[in-house]
């Protein structure tokens, strides 16, 4: 009875654990505080605004002409022959970024973990892009690859292979191709960090069990070192694929979507509509559209891996 | 001890939140801090606009001292958005340098800018080309004006390296057929007849509408804009188009013209591997800091044989210069309007290398050789505005720039780039009245 006493005393004030957790939260208003105040200011209220505006029709100067036209702008994006070519630019730049960044990073890092020569020198070789800025590199690519004032043909024509010269990123069928090698080349070197990272953790004595059991090297990265990065993959797939859905400033600074749309990529057409055309409505709905892709591509890659993991 | 240890850390907490928030709430909203009480945004970031703008400045701010102007320039590429989204929020500048036309409309017709009808009526006499559908359609709206013109922009200009014509014994063009012939003679040699970069889209653009003026006249083409009448698909408009196609065709521009930007092609012109180069006088401006290093003619863009309107020219008030709604001090931006309009700061203007719009500067000071085609460009009798600022934004820097830039790419016909342009201008702004 006692006890049942007690318990019910406990149950009407709560638990001690429960009621320390109640006492914390004053205390911890102020470490989380401003965080959540610029998550709400800089990204919800942002978010919300994109959400709200995507439903109207407005020139982006005057406030009080915001008419609302509910979703007269995700129908007209059916109808929007560069929206379709933009969202397909869009997904072979995620498809094929995502597999050469985390291809060459595994590549790189596993390299990098052999203990080569000049291996520390290579680390830094191919992380240095990813600190320098994309406009610069922008600005550096599209001087170089200028067929009229540019390095490579010059250089082509230097070493015998003239006939390769083109006109790069004046091409429609090349332009694409190139941005998207240029952004795996800048940012793959930070997903060889984070392989790199996880293969320090993986513990020394299954290398040596495989060894002791007869495997070669390319066995036992095969079938141990891999298989042990599986959940390292699916993150570095999972930030390179967001990290590609978002590109702007590799496409922007380096063809602004041209020749012809050429290089046109969701984020790039919506800026396009928000803040030239002046449809602020209709570049909202494009860059929900992106919004919505990017969260179902989290969703879904998260569930997979997950399953994969069980 | 622990719990001095937590309220220490709660304190300092609180005390970075509260620095966090005192530095989101200083400042003045992004304005510059050199403490001037008006401010001026513009795209005159370099050569002569940009010293000009910064003699007109100091000279204001020495003799107003209680009033001083600071400014923010932004590269052309970028201005357009910047000064768009300025323009859109609660604090624009106190005085907006644009390019007028489509913006102009934009802006009054959301009440952004302030009606200077009355000043301009009384002051337009100091302004050459004041009349002229290239000035007048840049800033006015329903009948009122709201902005006034620092420039006088010549655009179909044809700059040539005099020494590099001379070497190859080629005269100066005097006719289009003139052109065709030294670009013949100079391809053959494996020089790039005319620089080009349309990586931006209005550099092709601003070559069409040379021919388009030419071809068309500066009527057919304003009552295009305006759908009275005429259609994009009208076959002079199509032959504009397939005059800059047939260049093309001869191989007259760079391997780069569709992937170079106007840098490159300014560059390739002034590094001596191109002859010509055809843009607007603003090219001139950049000799203030950077001459070239050769001697370049400079001469309206010639008369193609048998055009209807030989002598109709594109020229505008370039850079044009209102006052926002939103300005904190609107009486003293009036009176920097003023002041920098003035013959005694034009002539500051035209001294380095500006097409000042304002009568008399250039000829009081401008260099040279830069006099006779601003004589040309002020005595123009037929003006056409840019096509491409003149037209909706979706039109005009959407479907204009690209499918041109396809157009010189060899992907798309002149027949394809001018219905193109007719279908975006059918949906955008409805059926061509006659």
């Amino acid at each position: 009875m006692a006890t049942l006493t007690t318990e019910a005393s406990a149950a009407a004030h709560g638990s001690p654990r429960v009621g320390r957790r109640r006492r914390k939260w004053p205390a911890l208003i102020p470490f989380l505080g401003p965080a959540l105040g610029f998550y709400l200011m800089f990204l919800i209220i942002p978010l919300a605004g994109t959400i709200f505006l995507s439903l109207t029709d407005w020139n982006g100067f005057d406030f009080g002409k915001i008419d609302f036209v509910g979703v007269t702008n995700y129908t007209a994006l059916a109808h929007d022959p560069v929206f379709k070519s933009a969202l397909w630019h869009t997904l072979i730049f995620v498809a094929v970024a995502v597999v050469l960044k985390t291809v060459g990073a595994l590549a790189a890092s596993l390299a990098i973990n052999e203990r080569l020569p000049l291996a520390t020198l290579f680390r830094g070789v191919y992380v240095m892009p990813t600190v320098i800025s994309m406009v610069v590199i922008g600005v550096v690519f599209n001087l170089a690859l200028s067929p009229t004032l540019g390095l490579i043909n010059p250089f082509l024509d230097a070493i015998g292979l003239g006939h390769y010269a083109g006109t790069w990123l004046g091409d429609p069928n090349k332009a694409l191709p190139i941005i998207i090698l240029l952004d795996v080349w800048q940012n793959f070197g930070i997903y060889m960090l984070i392989y790199i990272s996880a293969l320090v953790a993986i513990p020394e004595d299954l290398g040596e069990a495989a060894r002791v059991d007869g495997a070669s090297r390319w066995q036992e990265i095969r079938r141990v070192t891999i298989p042990m990065l599986r959940s390292t993959t699916g993150i570095v797939m999972l930030l390179a694929g967001i990290d590609s859905l978002k590109v702007f400033t590799t496409v922007y600074v380096m063809t602004r979507g041209g020749p012809d749309h050429a290089t046109e990529v969701l984020s790039t057409w919506g800026y396009d509509q928000a803040f030239t055309q002046n449809d602020v409505g209709y570049g909202s709905a494009i860059m929900v559209v992106l919004l919505a892709i990017a969260f179902v591509f989290a969703f879904v890659w998260l569930r997979f891996f997950r399953k994969v993991g069980e | 001890m622990r719990r001095n240890t937590r309220w220490g850390a709660l304190a300092a907490a609180g005390a970075a939140a509260v620095l966090v928030l005192a530095g989101c709430g200083a400042g003045d909203g992004g304005k510059s801090s050199s403490g001037g009480s008006m401010t001026l945004l513009s795209e005159w970031t370099d050569g002569g606009s940009a010293a000009s703008i910064q003699s007109t400045i100091d000279s204001w701010n020495k003799a107003n001292p209680d009033n001083k102007m600071t400014q923010r320039s932004i590269g052309n590429e970028d201005f357009m958005t910047a000064s768009r989204t300025a323009m859109s929020g609660d604090n624009p500048p106190d005085v907006l340098q644009f390019e007028g036309f489509s913006d102009t409309v934009d802006y009054a017709k959301a009440g952004k800018l302030v009606d200077l009808t009355g000043w301009w009526n009384a002051n337009k006499s100091r302004f050459a080309l004041a009349d002229s559908p290239g000035v007048t359609r840049s800033c006015t709206y329903q009948g009122k004006v709201y902005c006034v013109p620092m420039s006088s922009n010549a655009q179909s200009v044809l700059f040539y390296n005099a020494k590099m014509l001379a070497d190859n014994g080629i005269a100066p063009p005097k006719t289009y057929d003139d052109v065709v012939a030294a670009g013949e003679k100079l391809n053959a040699k494996g020089i790039t007849p005319i620089a080009l970069g349309d990586k931006d889209g209005w550099p092709g653009a601003q070559l069409w509408m040379t021919f388009v003026a030419q071809l068309c006249g500066t009527t057919m083409a304003d009552q295009a804009v305006d759908r009275k009448g005429p259609k994009w698909t009208d076959q002079c408009f199509t032959d504009a188009a397939a005059q800059v196609d047939s260049l093309r065709q001869k191989g007259f521009f760079p391997k780069g013209v569709v992937s170079d930007d106007y840098n490159g092609m300014v560059s390739l012109f002034e590094s001596g591997k191109a002859a010509f180069i055809s843009t607007g006088s603003w090219f001139i401006g950049s000799w203030q800091s950077a001459p070239p290093p050769f001697q370049v003619g400079a001469e309206y863009f010639p008369p193609v044989t048998g055009a209807a309107h030989p002598d109709d020219k594109v020229a505008y008030g370039g850079d044009v210069v209102g006052i926002p709604t939103g300005g904190k001090n609107q009486a003293e931006a009036m009176k920097f309007l003023d002041y920098m309009t003035s013959l005694d700061q034009a002539k500051v203007w035209a001294k380095n290398y500006y097409f000042s719009a304002v009568k008399g500067a250039v000829a009081a000071s401008g260099p040279a050789n830069i006099k006779d085609l601003y004589d040309q460009t002020a005595s123009a009798e037929n003006t056409l505005g840019s096509l491409d600022l003149q037209l909706p934004p979706a039109v005009g820097q959407d479907v204009l720039y690209n499918s041109f830039q396809s157009l010189l790419g060899g992907k798309t016909t002149p027949q394809q780039f001018t219905a193109a342009l007719e279908k975006s201008a059918q949906a955008t702004q409805g059926p061509s009245q006659p």
